[in-house]
């Protein structure tokens, strides 16, 4: 009797979700869809009351978005060039933050005493901006490299914090559940750290991400090669083509977003567990 | 005493600092034998939980289990929190999956004794749930199977349904019962519910408060399944409730 009881309350919570989700979500997605339309109207009406050479409309954008997309810009580079050399340069920093900040978090979240001996050697390479480090990589590094040294700066900080702080913060039940049965030190490593800080690693790959964002488009602008939405941008922006500029800026944010929403559903996905998942 | 053998020996004294916890505790527990370890809360039954399952190293003394100091990796032991303790992480099937893995037993086995503990408990279906979708009645449930899922030489149980409201906690403590009695093991539940105790117990283990000392041995020869209104029920809740002082 106690079971039946507990089939329908599991029933109704399993069931309500998926229902009323469905609709939920159709109606979100109907409210974002008005809310970027009335941002493009509001530019639209702003152009028509300014009425400025220095203004382009949505409309003058658009067109140099499709312009750009088809014939490239004044190198001959098209924008997809521009957006894949952008991406790439921020996929190798990226990974290289993951594979750097998450084993150091995990090594000195475990092992107290390193980072309690290294901190002050460690942290205040944290508050340096990786945009500070723009003039010293001129001289230094060139190209590729210094791309994705700028833009490792900016993921590996927010990764590697989220992930060490995450350590102490592990159930220490969970653990001993498993100490009782006779686990060893890596197996709870990885059934039990490391799935307890998961979330809290993606949390710190989403900052990260942010940051490497930002990090990838001033990099760009300090020059060194002709690609990238960063460098497109200070191209026009020595024409004064405006037009152009914007397309950029609206690159960065789409893609930016896009990529975000990637995170999430991975998030999404792997922490089905999570009765809340973190926005 | 029950005939079958000393199989669990504990003497040991246990300091925090300054602080003597337990004050040179020694009892026995015999092959299968459910214990009921009763003491006013804040009396270091825990502690004792925790030393049997060698969560904590002892001060002074030891655990040994068939003449061998307790130890994780070579005996089966199992612990039953009474704090949540299910991995979240993880499905009902794969929770209770935890001491077989962490054992390395092969996969049909371990598969088979799954099931056996999931249509043991009643949780068929539930399988593939998540612990935030089901109640805390099952939770307990999931957390007893994955104790008894591995052949284990000693279960703790550590006010397990202390959290559960009155007529759940009754049906576990039926079912823990029925468990026990099918799977044959040896039981060392924590307590300071009188009732519980006597309800459970084949013999009580009365603590005295810090430092704690053993205050008595209670064997309680009660026909099962046992009846809260039975004089002898009666009789002995009131010797219980006199040892425990004040209170009860």
């Amino acid at each position: 009797m106690k079971v039946e009881a507990d089939v329908l309350e599991v029933a109704r919570a399993a069931s309500v979700p998926a229902t009323a989700g469905r609709g939920r979500s159709l109606r979100v997605l109907l409210h974002n869809a008005v809310a970027a339309l009335a941002v493009l109207a509001a530019w639209q009406v702003a152009t028509w009351v300014v009425r400025s050479v220095f203004f382009p409309s949505p409309w003058q954008v658009a067109r140099a978005l499709v312009d750009l997309g088809l014939n490239g810009d004044v190198a001959g580079h098209t924008l997809l060039t521009h957006m894949w050399w952008s991406m790439a340069r921020l996929a190798a920093g990226f990974l290289m933050g993951v594979l750097l900040g998450v084993p150091l978090g995990l090594l000195m979240g475990l092992y107290k005493p390193l980072y309690a001996g290294t901190r002050a050697a460690l942290e205040p390479f944290r508050f340096i901006p990786p945009i500070a480090w723009i003039p010293l990589t001129i001289v230094l590094l060139s190209g590729f490299s210094r791309y994705v040294f700028l833009i490792w700066l900016g993921a590996f900080f927010p990764i590697f914090v989220a992930t060490l702080v995450g350590v102490p913060r592990v159930e220490p039940i969970h653990k001993n559940v498993a100490k009782v049965h006779g686990a060893g030190r890596w197996y709870i490593l990885r059934k039990v750290v490391i799935p307890s800080i998961l979330p809290d690693i993606l949390g710190g790959m989403r900052v990260g991400m942010g940051t490497a964002w930002m990090t990838i488009v001033a990099a760009e602008m300090s020059g060194g090669e002709t690609t990238g939405l960063g460098r497109m941008m200070v191209n026009y922006a020595e024409l004064i083509r405006i037009p152009e500029i914007v397309v950029g800026m609206i690159l960065i944010g789409a893609l930016g977003f896009a990529m975000n929403e990637v995170l999430l559903r991975i998030e999404q996905r792997l922490f089905r567990w999570r009765w809340e998942v973190t926005l | 005493m029950r005939a079958g053998g000393e199989k669990v020996l504990v003497d040991v004294t246990q300091r925090f600092g300054d602080l003597v916890v337990l004050d040179r505790l020694r009892f026995s527990i015999a092959a299968n034998e459910f214990v009921c370890v009763l003491g006013k809360s804040g009396c270091g039954k825990t502690t004792v939980a925790n030393l049997l399952a060698g969560l904590l190293p002892c001060s002074e003394g030891a655990v040994t289990i068939d003449g061998v100091s307790a130890d994780p990796r070579r005996h089966e032991l199992a612990f039953v929190f009474q704090e949540p303790s299910l991995w979240p992480w993880r499905t009902v099937r794969d929770n209770i999956r935890i001491g077989l893995e962490i054992k390395r037993v092969p996969a049909p086995e371990l598969e088979r004794r799954v099931a056996d503990m999931i249509e043991l408990v009643g949780l068929r279906g539930f399988e593939t749930y998540y612990p935030y979708q089901i109640s805390g009645g099952m939770k307990q449930r999931v957390a007893i199977a994955r104790a008894f899922a591995v052949d284990a030489d000693l279960i703790l149980m550590d006010e397990p349904f202390a959290a559960l409201d009155e007529q759940t906690r009754h049906g576990m403590q039926a079912e823990v019962l029925r468990i026990w009695e099918r799977k044959k093991t040896t039981v060392v539940f924590v307590t300071h519910n009188l009732e519980e105790a006597i309800y459970l117990a084949e013999r009580i283990i009365v603590l005295t408060e810090k430092p704690t000392r053993i205050k008595a041995s209670l064997d309680v020869e009660l026909p099962r399944p046992r009846d809260y209104a039975h004089p002898g029920f009666i009789a002995l809740r009131k010797r219980l409730g006199e040892l425990m002082g004040s209170a009860w």
